[in-house]
């Protein structure tokens, strides 16, 4: 009879910590700490990767480093050149959500991050694209937002 | 029966960290992979450290009326510089420690100076919902460039110079600095009151 307690006890604890384990991972709370004599420069920190064309989407591409963010409300693209050509807005996917002492909820991206644009069948391609987009580290500190200009293959 | 009762615990906890593991491979195999940063990657000190003691650079900055403001004009006063933004949360956070301070220590010599790598409307709005009892000067790439001449290569904010009152560097601080750490800061360098 004793062995039942026991076995209840590691199935609650088992169950606990499973449905924890996820949230934690996604909440960012095991996520690996930069040390502050550590902090990459910027575009490591964000590696830009450019823009492709996709069918009919134009993709944009990001990795973050271990322990950076970027902003949701931050990312921003518009045509460069020509410059009267306008675009549809960027689709980006759901973020991790984030409760920030100053901004309130905002929504960052970790590790990859993928925007796509839809593009008008039959109307003009952009040459260049300029892309803001602005992150910091966990250890709190901020990389001032970055423009890019970006050639549209 | 305690025996019996600690190997039940011990096998109880064994199969709680293995689903536990279990659970978090499964959380992290649902996530994108992480790029690995590669090896030989220079991580670049965020604050040079051998300036301190040596003389701060002269740097020219606007005011937020455009008027061109020198480090050198505070000469004489401990002067905390602070690099900060209003898109960049800790900085934020930390702008009513140094008003407070700014009020609590400006008799024993400080001078609290803002510098925002922000556009200067932005920054106007800041300080006066805030309430800035101090300077700010502002810019984009100026502040950079100042930044940089003071220790930070990689533009990160906050970051935080303490300027002695014979214009050489006495401490270089990135990130955010909470009561604690200015107060140890200022008791460390700043004569006291009186």
């Amino acid at each position: 009879m004793a062995a039942i307690p026991g076995f209840r006890l590691s199935l609650a604890l088992s169950g606990v910590l499973l449905l924890s384990a996820p949230a934690l991972a996604a909440g960012g709370l095991l996520q690996p700490k930069v040390r502050p004599d550590a902090l990459l420069p910027v575009d490591q920190a964000f590696q830009f990767l450019g823009a492709r064309r996709d069918g009919g989407n134009l993709k944009l591409e990001w990795n973050v480093a271990p322990g950076y963010y970027l902003y949701r409300h931050m990312l921003k693209v518009s045509v460069d050149n020509p410059a009267k050509l306008s675009l549809a807005a960027a689709q980006l996917p759901k973020g991790e959500s984030k409760q920030d002492p100053e901004f309130g909820s905002v929504e960052i991206y970790r590790d990859q991050l993928q925007a796509s644009i839809p593009l008008a069948a039959g109307a003009p391609l952009p040459r260049t694209l300029r892309v803001r987009y602005q992150g910091c580290a966990d250890i709190g500190v901020c990389y001032p937002p970055q423009t890019k200009l970006v050639a549209v293959p | 029966m305690s025996a019996v009762f600690s190997r039940q615990a011990l096998g109880a906890l064994l199969i709680a960290v293995v689903a536990a593991s279990g659970g978090y491979g499964v959380a992290r195999h649902f996530q994108p992979v992480a790029p690995v940063i590669p090896e030989g990657v220079p991580r670049v000190p965020p604050a040079n450290g051998a300036l301190e003691g040596r003389p701060a650079p002269e740097v020219t900055l606007n005011d937020l009326d455009g008027k061109p403001r020198k480090l050198s004009e505070w000469r004489g006063r401990w002067l905390l510089v602070n690099f900060w933004a209003t898109w960049c949360g800790p900085c934020m956070e930390e702008i009513p420690l140094l008003i407070r301070a700014q009020a609590e220590q400006g008799a024993r010599g400080l001078q609290v100076l803002g510098v925002a790598m922000d556009d200067p409307e932005a920054v106007r709005k800041a300080v006066q919902e805030m309430g800035f009892n101090y300077p700010t000067l502002a810019g984009d790439e100026a502040v950079l460039t100042a930044m940089e001449s003071l220790g930070n290569s990689l533009g990160a904010i906050p970051y935080t110079v303490l300027i002695g009152p014979d214009g050489l560097i006495r401490h270089l601080e990135m990130g955010g600095i909470d009561a604690a750490k200015l107060a140890m800061l200022l008791d460390r360098f700043l004569p006291a009151e009186g």
